[in-house]
């Protein structure tokens, strides 16, 4: 065989190896939804980032971004990039969150932009928690997340363009893997798109 | 079966491997973990306060702003760390997790029913040690068995309002992790 033929096969063949093992390694460590994590209406959780036995790529997803997910001992947290409608999150709109939280001792609603930095703004704050929130005669509380500034549990964005919310459950009664599906957490209602 | 085809063949083989050898030592060699991060904030051995963000990025990426951190790396070879911490009445977890980020302890504030906190990291043949003669002065000790050469714990304290952020900050400050020689008696 023509010895050139050869060494073309060659390069092929490691281009391809390279090119198929990496892009794909790349690909699943970068993706938004990680392997082994749980979606509950808007909100997508990652129970086992933190654990010891977590899958592969898990613990490479957790070693490329440098976060400190929360040990399910700890709580829970779960993120949102859409609202309930399946709509991106986007600063232009007013967002009604509202519904029942499963039981928790503290909960923390955080919006950061799409970077995940937290956002500049007249409030000087980006987060409510459980312990800030007034609650209605149902014990629920019904936050409004937008850029204008609102009367009542108001979490104050600063973007035009998409952010996320992270809700933190911390110190639940809840700690069982297959229990998360079953959790309540509330809907994320975008009520003025201008 | 061409050439071609074969050598398509064993690369996409080859590929699966590398796919699998990219994926299990991204862990160890990523440069952008949790326990390099912290390096940035003096947490060799120490306790330190990290930032609380109010924009901008924060100091470890997707931190939650309503809670106050502090974290310390250590290392036991030099004897157990013992970490002490006089906190709030008030929601705080403790995570001690190992180099890869994974958590492999945790505690909060509900099992020590309103005690100051006070824990000793040490390595299973010093663990038996300590628990057969508990030095005085460490009867309300939590005990952790760590089989690993080091780690780094992070320490989450509710801030309940901005105003008591200071006294928040100021019992972090106070809080210590450092290398107890005393707790093994040779």
């Amino acid at each position: 065989m023509n010895r050139w033929r050869h060494i073309g096969l060659i390069t092929w063949a490691t281009l391809l190896a390279l090119g198929v093992g990496l892009g794909s390694a790349y690909l699943l460590v970068g993706q938004t939804e990680p392997l082994g994590s749980v979606r509950v209406g808007a909100w997508r959780a990652w129970p086992d980032a933190a654990a010891a036995d977590a899958n592969p790529y898990s613990r490479a997803m957790v070693a490329r971004t440098g976060t400190l997910p929360l040990a399910q001992g700890e709580g829970f947290e779960f993120f949102a990039v859409d609202d309930s409608g399946g709509r991106a999150l986007s600063g232009t709109c007013l967002y009604r969150i509202a519904g029942p939280i499963s039981t928790t001792r503290i909960w923390t609603l955080v919006a950061y932009d799409a970077a995940g930095r937290l956002m500049a703004n007249a409030a000087g704050r980006s987060f409510i928690t459980s312990r800030l929130v007034t609650r209605g005669h149902d014990g629920e509380a019904e936050i409004v997340v937008s850029a204008a500034p609102m009367p009542g549990n108001w979490l104050p964005l600063a973007t035009e363009g998409r952010f996320m919310l992270a809700l933190r459950l911390y110190d639940t009664s809840l700690s069982m893997g297959d229990a998360i599906r079953d959790m309540k957490l509330p809907t994320i209602t975008a009520e003025a798109c201008p | 079966m061409s050439r071609f085809a074969w050598w398509t063949a064993a690369g996409l083989l080859v590929g699966g491997l590398v796919h699998i050898a990219a994926i299990l030592t991204l862990p160890a060699a990523s440069t952008n973990d949790a326990w390099a991060r912290l390096s940035a904030f003096s947490t060799d051995g120490r306790l330190a306060r990290l930032p609380r963000a109010v924009n901008g990025p924060p100091a470890l990426p997707l931190m939650d702003p309503a809670m106050a951190h502090a974290a310390c790396r250590f290392r036991l070879d030099q004897g157990p760390v013992r970490i002490r911490a006089k906190l709030p009445d008030q929601y705080w977890g403790l995570a001690v997790h190992d180099r890869r980020g994974a958590v492999r302890w945790s505690i909060n504030d509900r099992a020590l029913d309103n005690r100051p906190l006070d824990m000793l990291i040490a390595a299973p043949e010093h663990v038996a040690a300590i628990r057969e003669a508990l030095p005085p002065g460490l009867d309300g000790l939590v005990l952790v068995d760590w089989p690993h050469e080091d780690g780094f714990i992070v320490l989450r304290v509710l801030v309940p309002t901005e105003t008591a952020a200071a006294r928040v900050d100021a019992a972090l400050d106070a809080a210590t992790c450092a290398v107890d020689k005393d707790a093994v008696k040779p």
